[in-house]
């Protein structure tokens, strides 16, 4: 009987276990594959030298660019979702969800529209005559305005992930810490953040893989000119060089990055 | 009583259409053990819950003191709570747990550290400073719980069904430890609870709240021997509850009809004629059972064993007499076999309690 259905589950299962080993892992093992040959089919490290060789500072960017996005949206999420876990706030929580409902395209043409030199930021800063338009700076085409619209993108993602993660501290434990004085910032720093701890682990490896895998964004608020992200890297390659063995490099290197988030997240997960 | 050092007075809290706690006034001794006693849903915690901030009421006033605390957020009332689930912060050791309401006064760490080990040696804690709360047994979370509301010196101390989770013998001697605690320190604690036995074991007064009114507040033994209605005899113990009409009235005695038979009790203080409807009250331990037939009883009862159950320290009988039956404890049955069969009950007139009474012109209510 328990083989019956053992074999009865695993049958419910092969549909989705097909699919993931057709559309992702056969796809994966090939490209990896495809990053030790050369053009020629010979087994062959060339792919990853170029990599290191052109590629090493763009990596570098994305890191830090995803890294620095990620301390921007966990800033701000975890005071932002502390005080509505404490407080309430159902307006508040509706409008910091809005970006989980709009396009990467469209935040990625919304924020080069607000960033740019003669953008509405600049504008708005212009009316209290903090900068000259004449001469206008530019949160667009630069790391910081990439870094702005992820964390604006990924903003509505973290409020999901922490305020649930936070929710389910229970009310008792913020009551014990009022009773002895401890106000909102308190409350989620010394109750809330280390009680969620590993919740927030796993939102933090989701949004920087997410990140870390960004094209549309990078490429409509970056400049074009200097560092790139990897994703924008692997495009070139391929698009304009039809070198998918460097693009295939890019993409295992960028797995291997990925890869030390997503065993965390994958053994929190198991553990839990 | 001594003089009130938590007074309610007309307190009333509603969520949405559901009147919680409906008018409520009660004044709590100081130094005393004053427990709130109810079912679920009588709005006993609610009640807590106001004295300590966590809800405001919508009407009436909370003092502390000569203090009207009303508006005055929950840190700021000198008031600590344990609660159900003691709400230790599991991240945290037990220093850390019991140090943590300091550490937010903003008192130095040398302080700190002296109150939190004073503290946690007056509850025999030592040694488990830095244990996480999930390595201590039941018994030892609930006294961590009760140190770190007790380091913080509150005036009032307010335990909300802090036994709950522990098993039935843990919690006799926790509760008995508690009680020892709170009578040295004096300190003016309310508890609740719907564990009728805790109220009576621990407490100097309880309050037993019946759809978010205190229905009667006294000494244990007030409510437990002297209930004034239905509610609080049923709920605060077992009880036998007997209608009858008076016939015979006189300043000693009193004489009810009870379905054909005469049952004679103490008048109690009352103003009650012939013809009035009483309902009486008499608790099972308060019933003789034998089975030979007593002589010179004032109230003898022929009936029938119809259940009966051996308890360890007591033996529950259930007697069929007439058309009704009469819950009867008979303590230490050590000596004899259970009875069986016919059996003779007997009941003193002093220990038979009037709950209510109607008078027979309809002019006066109950008691």
């Amino acid at each position: 009987m328990r083989r019956l259905e053992n074999a009865f589950w695993f049958a419910f299962a092969v549909p989705t276990l097909g699919i993931v080993l057709v559309l992702f892992f056969a796809p994966f093992l090939y490209s990896a594959l495809g990053s030790f040959q050369s053009k020629s089919g010979q087994l062959t490290l060339d792919n990853y030298a170029l990599v290191a060789r052109l590629y090493t500072k763009d990596v570098l960017y994305t890191v830090g660019i995803a890294t620095f996005s990620l301390a921007i949206v966990l800033f701000i999420g975890i005071l932002l979702c502390g005080y509505l876990r404490v407080y309430g706030n159902k307006l508040v929580e509706f409008l910091f969800k809005i970006p989980l409902f709009v396009p990467f395209v469209v935040v990625g043409h919304a924020m080069r529209v607000f960033l740019a030199p003669h953008g509405i930021l600049n504008s708005m800063v212009a009316q209290i005559g903090l900068i000259n338009l004449d001469n206008p700076p530019s949160l667009a085409y630069s790391w910081l305005g990439i870094s702005l619209a992820l964390a604006w993108k990924n903003m509505a993602m973290a409020v999901l992930l922490i305020l649930g993660a936070f929710r389910s501290v229970h009310e008792t434990y913020l009551e014990a810490a009022r009773n002895f004085g401890a106000g909102a910032i308190r409350q989620t720093l010394d109750v809330l953040l280390p009680m969620s701890a590993s919740s927030l682990a796993v939102a933090s490896v989701l949004m920087f893989t997410s990140m870390l895998a960004s094209f549309s964004i990078p490429l409509m608020i970056g400049g074009g000119k200097g560092a790139q992200m990897t994703m924008i890297d692997v495009y070139y390659r391929i698009t304009y060089q039809g070198d998918y063995g460097a693009a295939n490099a890019l993409g295992v290197v960028s797995y291997l990055l990925a890869s030390g988030a997503a065993i965390y997240y994958l053994r929190t997960v198991t553990r839990k | 009583m001594s003089e009130p050092h938590v007074r309610l007075v007309n307190i009333t809290k509603r969520f949405g259409n559901t009147v919680a706690v409906d008018n409520v006034t009660l004044d709590v001794a100081r130094g005393s053990f004053t427990t709130l006693l109810g079912p679920s849903g009588c709005g006993k915690t609610t009640t807590l819950r106001m004295i300590a901030g966590f809800h405001d009421p919508d009407a009436g006033d909370i003092f502390i003191g000569e203090r009207r605390v009303n508006e005055v957020p929950s840190h700021r009332r000198n008031t600590a709570m344990v609660f159900q689930e003691y709400a230790l912060f599991p991240h945290m050791s037990v220093f850390e747990n019991v140090a943590y309401g300091l550490t937010i006064r903003g008192l130095p760490k040398p302080q700190v550290a002296q109150k939190v080990r004073a503290t946690l040696k007056f509850l025999a804690l030592e040694g488990l400073d830095d244990r996480s709360p999930h390595q201590l047994s039941g018994g030892q979370q609930q006294r961590v719980a009760l140190a770190r509301a007790l380091v913080m010196e509150p005036e009032v101390l307010l335990l909300d069904e802090p036994l709950s989770n522990l098993d039935a013998k843990l919690r006799v001697s926790v509760r008995t430890e508690m009680t020892q605690i709170q009578r040295s320190l004096k300190l003016t604690t309310i508890y609740v609870t719907h564990d009728q036995e805790e109220a009576l074991a621990m407490s100097d007064a309880i309050a037993v709240m019946h759809q978010g009114r205190v229905v009667r507040f006294g000494t244990p033994w007030e409510v437990y021997y002297r209930p004034r209605d239905r509610f609080v005899a049923d709920f605060v113990g077992l009880v036998n509850f007997v209608e009858g009409r008076l016939v015979e009235v006189s300043p000693q005695v009193l004489v009810a009809d009870v379905a054909g038979r005469s049952l004679r009790f103490a008048p109690e203080g009352l103003a009650l004629r012939p013809g009035d409807g009483v309902l009486l009250s008499i608790r099972p331990e308060c019933i003789g059972i034998s089975l030979a037939a007593p002589t010179g009883a004032a109230n003898v009862l022929h009936g029938q064993v119809a259940v009966s159950q051996f308890l360890g320290r007591l033996v529950r009988y259930w007697v069929a007499v007439d058309a009704s039956t009469w819950v009867v404890d008979e303590p230490d049955p050590s000596t004899y076999s259970l009875l069986s069969g016919e059996v003779y009950l007997t009941i003193e007139p002093g220990k038979v309690h009037v709950i209510a009474a109607e008078n027979k012109d309809k002019d006066e209510g109950g008691r």
